[in-house]
This record gives structure tokens, C-alpha cells and sequence, in this order.
């Protein structure tokens, strides 16, 4: 009963911080047309690496140019989710422990921590989703892949997981705040990193492959939905993905509890 | 004029000596900086490696790849400005007038701020990049011939200007639009791709290999490293030319865009 209580303020919560989002975004219009302009330069800027290395080679460790144009499309559905609902929350987490701004949160009726992670929504970078659906879908369909639906099925969860699991890394490195001056470069690092999931794990060398699949969890994000997608790896794999989420998940909560206990706020 | 450039050189020196106390204060997070500087080009070099290790036929060396990989970061680094967003924001909320009532310039302040972060940048990011050259040391060789190294840094100075004229022409831009944020992010995404930090030019399929070799952004960024690594796309007294000529054309362009602001401002709070 205190579950599904919690559950509904929760969702209550989120619906008032996107409707508050859409207000924002409406208000800044231009903004918004500019950002969905860019991202379709950004979706050709993707793609021109990927068709440049396929001019010289028709398979690369066993990828084909579709395959890849499908990992890169699932990669921007993957950066323009984090950047609707991560980056702008990251971004303030500085703020938000430097200059005492997290008070205004922990006084709040709401979970601090979601609350913390997710106040902030940018629906705009949401248009990436649809682009890289499109890129996913081009590829998939120029390699000639028979999707069937219960590979869809196994596909969807295992970005999710994978969604999910960058997530909470970039979130981890948005806590460092609590002991560090300024984590903004770190984000600004990590942005920039994102950049490897648009490539199969199997054009890197293996120490990089491992760190793509659990540090920072960019494979399993990308080339992993696509090789479900694909059959190329069987779906139990996902319970690795279930596995590595759940740790993660306890890692961010045991790191924002003591985070909680050094933070001395502003007005105290 | 002679009296003028003299000023304008004493304020640069206070100015630089200002901006490089001040970026030392910010070492953390420029080293970070510094740190994606090295690592993007280096996911690009994994990415190359693998196509070559698959058969790939380049029309450029293995050893040339690495050797540009490596260096990029470098390059990338000192032909790097972000005037833009500052001095549109300036524009914006009309701090500008600061600088518009004192025998000096905000372009002055800006080159002053540029030089000195690069200064700091640069002590970060050589020691990463020497590791990595020590790492790939037997897949690359960097040119013995001294003309080379002196005439490399002689285009990357006239790139690095180019990039800056570029910022302002971009930045001026807020003279005219309340939010520049959208040309900022386009050029964020449309430079580095046409100027070659995230592919080789010469790397291009052979159908838009002539137009990548006649281009702005070439000059920008892979001209003084193609000249470094002695691979100049259309030769090197061509490519001097070219990169001399959009020089002049950039300068041209950024003094009208901003003579023709000047006169359409407003002054906010004035």
C-alpha cells in the first residue's frame, strides 16, 4: 500500500516536472528548432565516419556498413535520451552542492535523489530518438538482417539495461561533487567518450571492450541491442546487463548516502 | 598607428599575464580537458586500425594514420577558440560597453584569454600525448626536417587565427539574433568533420577528395599537420596559397560582420 502510494507520487512528480519541460520549451521556440536542425546535422555528421571506413572496406572484424549504420543510430537514440534527461541535471550538480541549491531539493516532499537526478527534462534533444530509430532501421534493413519480433523483444530490454547502466555511471560522476571543487570537466569527458558507442565492440582492442561493458557500459548500450537484434549473441546475456544495473544502482545509492552525510548545505 | 599597435600590445602582455594566472587555477579541469583531447582521436586510431587489420584498402600508410591520430589532439588543441559563445553573450547583455569606452578592444581581451589557456592546456596535454607516442612508438615516426617543423607551426599559427576569425564572425552573429546557441552547436558538428579532426581528409572516398582539398575548414586544422607529416593533398605551395587566401577572406568577412554589428547596436543598459 506504501509501495503503490510512493509509486503514484512519484508519477505525479514526473509528470509535472516534463509538463513544466514543454512549457520551458515552448517558451524558448527558436531554441527548440535550432536544436532539432542541429540534430539532423548531427545524425549526417554520425554517419559520414562510418560510410567514409566502408568505402574502403566492405566488412571491418566481421561488421558490415549496415550493421554499423545501425549500432550508430542506436547510439544516438542512447545520446539523445541521456541528453533530454541526464546531461541537464548533471550539468547542475556542481551548483547544486557548491552553492547549497541541493537544500532546495532536500526540503522538497519528493524522493531527493530521482528528484536530484531527473528534475531538469530538454524534450527538444528527444528528436534524436526519432532520427536514430530511423538509422537503426536503414541499416538493419541495408544488411539485409531478418528482424524478427522476439528478437525485438530481447533487443529492447537489453538497451534499456544498457541505457540505464551509462546512466547511472555518469550519474556516479556527477556525486564526486560532494568531494570535489567542480565535476563539470568530468561530464564534458564523459560527453565526449559517448562518441565510442557508435562503434561495434569488436573494432576495439579487448582491455577497451572490457571497459565498454562495465565501467562505462557504452557496448552494452549499442552493440549489444543490434547483435540481439541480430542473433549474434544470446539473450541471456541480458541477465549480465540485470546483473550490472543492479550493482550499479546499489553503488549510486550507497554513494549519494555519503554524499548526504559530508554535504553541510548552504543555509544550515 | 605605430603608437596604437604599441598599446594594444601592452594591454595584450597584462591581459595574457592575467589569463594564464587565472587558467592555472583551473589545471583540474583543463586536465580533463586534455584527457578527451587524447582519448576521442584515440577512439578513431582503434577504429582505423581495425579496418586496416580487415583488409581496408587506404590511400594513405599505417604509420601516417598513427602519426596523425597522435598529433591531432595537439593540433586540435591550439587551433581551438570558444570566443564565440563569450562575446555573443557579451553582445547580448551589453557588457560590451565596457570595452567600447576604453582605449583598447574586447578582441584583444579575447586573443589574450585564448593564448594563455592554450599555454596551460599545452604543459597538460604534451606529457599525455608523449606517453601515448612512447606506447605506439614502433607504429609512427615524426619528420626529421627542421623546414618542415618551422613551416608546420607557421600554418598552425594561421590556423589557429582562422578559427578565431571564424568565432567572431559567429559571435558577431548576436548582433542581429538574441541566440547564437543553434550556429554554435552547428559549427561544433559541421568544423570538425570538414577540417579533419574526426576523419583524415585524405581519407575520403576519391569523389569528394577535391572538394575536402579546396574547402575553409581543411585549413583550419589537418593543412598544418598535413604539412608536418609531409602529405600535402594538391601539393604544399598550392596548399599555402589556398590556406593564405581564406585567410584573408575570413579577415575580411569578420571585420565587415563586425563593423556592420558596431553600427546596429544598441548598448544594453546604456
Amino acid at each position: 500500500m506504501i509501495m503503490q502510494q510512493a509509486l503514484k507520487h512519484g508519477l505525479r512528480v514526473g509528470r509535472a516536472v516534463v509538463a513544466m519541460a514543454l512549457i520551458r520549451e515552448a517558451q524558448f521556440r527558436a531554441q527548440a528548432w535550432t536544436t532539432i536542425i542541429v540534430g539532423l546535422v548531427e545524425v549526417v555528421a554520425e554517419v559520414a565516419p562510418v560510410l567514409v571506413i566502408f568505402s574502403h572496406s566492405s566488412r571491418v572484424n566481421g561488421w558490415d556498413a549496415g550493421l554499423v549504420i545501425a549500432i550508430a543510430g542506436v547510439a544516438e537514440v542512447m545520446t539523445s535520451l541521456l541528453a533530454t534527461f541526464i546531461a541537464p541535471n548533471q550539468s547542475k550538480m556542481t551548483d547544486y552542492i557548491r552553492g547549497g541549491q541541493l537544500d532546495l531539493i532536500l526540503i522538497r516532499p519528493v524522493a531527493s535523489q530521482p528528484f536530484a537526478a531527473l528534475r531538469w527534462v530538454q524534450p527538444a534533444e528527444a528528436w534524436g530518438v526519432l532520427t536514430g530509430t530511423a538509422l537503426t532501421i536503414i541499416g538493419l534493413s541495408a544488411s539485409e538482417v531478418p528482424v524478427r519480433p522476439e528478437l525485438i523483444i530481447a533487443a529492447v530490454p537489453g538497451f534499456l539495461l544498457g541505457l540505464v547502466a551509462v546512466a547511472l555511471v555518469w550519474t556516479n560522476l556527477g556525486y564526486l561533487a560532494f568531494w570535489l571543487t567542480s565535476v563539470a570537466a568530468l561530464g564534458e569527458l564523459f560527453s565526449a567518450l559517448l562518441t565510442a558507442g557508435k562503434y561495434p565492440l569488436a573494432f576495439f582492442p579487448r582491455a577497451v571492450r572490457v571497459i565498454m561493458l562495465s565501467l562505462l557500459p557504452l557496448g552494452l548500450a549499442t552493440t549489444i541491442p543490434v547483435q540481439l537484434l541480430t542473433g549474434g549473441v544470446r539473450p541471456r546475456l541480458l541477465l549480465y546487463g540485470v546483473g550490472l544495473v543492479v550493482l550499479l544502482a546499489i553503488i549510486t545509492r550507497v554513494h549519494w548516502l555519503a554524499g548526504m552525510r559530508r554535504y553541510s548545505s548552504a543555509s544550515s | 598607428m605605430i603608437v596604437e599597435l604599441r598599446r594594444h600590445g601592452r594591454v595584450f602582455n597584462k591581459l595574457l599575464v592575467l589569463n594564464l594566472s587565472a587558467s592555472f587555477s583551473y589545471r583540474g579541469e583543463m586536465f580533463l580537458w586534455q584527457v578527451g583531447n587524447v582519448l576521442v582521436p584515440l577512439i578513431s586510431l582503434f577504429v582505423w586500425q581495425a579496418a586496416v587489420a580487415s583488409g581496408a584498402q587506404l590511400p594513405i600508410t599505417g604509420r601516417y594514420l598513427t602519426a596523425y591520430f597522435v598529433l591531432i589532439s595537439i593540433i586540435n588543441m591550439l587551433t581551438n577558440s570558444w570566443t564565440a559563445y563569450f562575446l555573443a553573450e557579451e553582445i547580448r547583455d551589453g557588457g560590451l560597453n565596457r570595452y567600447l569606452c576604453r582605449a583598447t578592444s574586447t578582441h584583444i581581451n579575447a586573443l589574450a584569454n585564448n593564448v594563455g589557456e592554450k599555454v596551460v592546456k599545452l604543459i597538460l596535454l604534451v606529457p599525455m600525448v608523449a606517453v601515448l607516442a612512447l606506447v605506439l612508438g614502433d607504429q609512427f615516426e615524426l619528420p626529421r626536417s627542421v623546414w618542415r617543423w618551422l613551416l608546420a607551426f607557421g600554418c598552425l599559427i594561421i590556423s589557429a587565427f582562422m578559427t578565431w576569425l571564424l568565432d567572431v564572425m559567429i559571435g558577431s552573429l548576436a548582433f542581429w539574433f538574441a541566440d547564437v546557441n543553434g550556429f554554435l552547436r552547428a559549427s561544433e558538428v559541421i568544423v570538425p568533420l570538414l577540417s579533419g579532426a574526426v576523419i583524415p581528409l585524405a581519407l575520403l572516398p576519391q569523389a569528394f577528395r577535391g572538394l575536402g582539398q579546396v574547402q575553409p575548414f581543411r585549413f583550419l586544422v589537418s593543412f598544418p599537420l598535413e604539412v608536418l607529416l609531409g602529405n600535402v593533398s594538391g601539393g604544399l605551395a598550392l596548399g599555402l596559397a589556398y590556406q593564405l587566401g581564406w585567410l584573408m577572406i575570413f579577415a575580411a568577412v569578420a571585420r565587415l560582420v563586425w563593423w556592420l554589428g558596431i553600427r546596429s547596436y544598441s548598448a544594453a543598459g546604456a
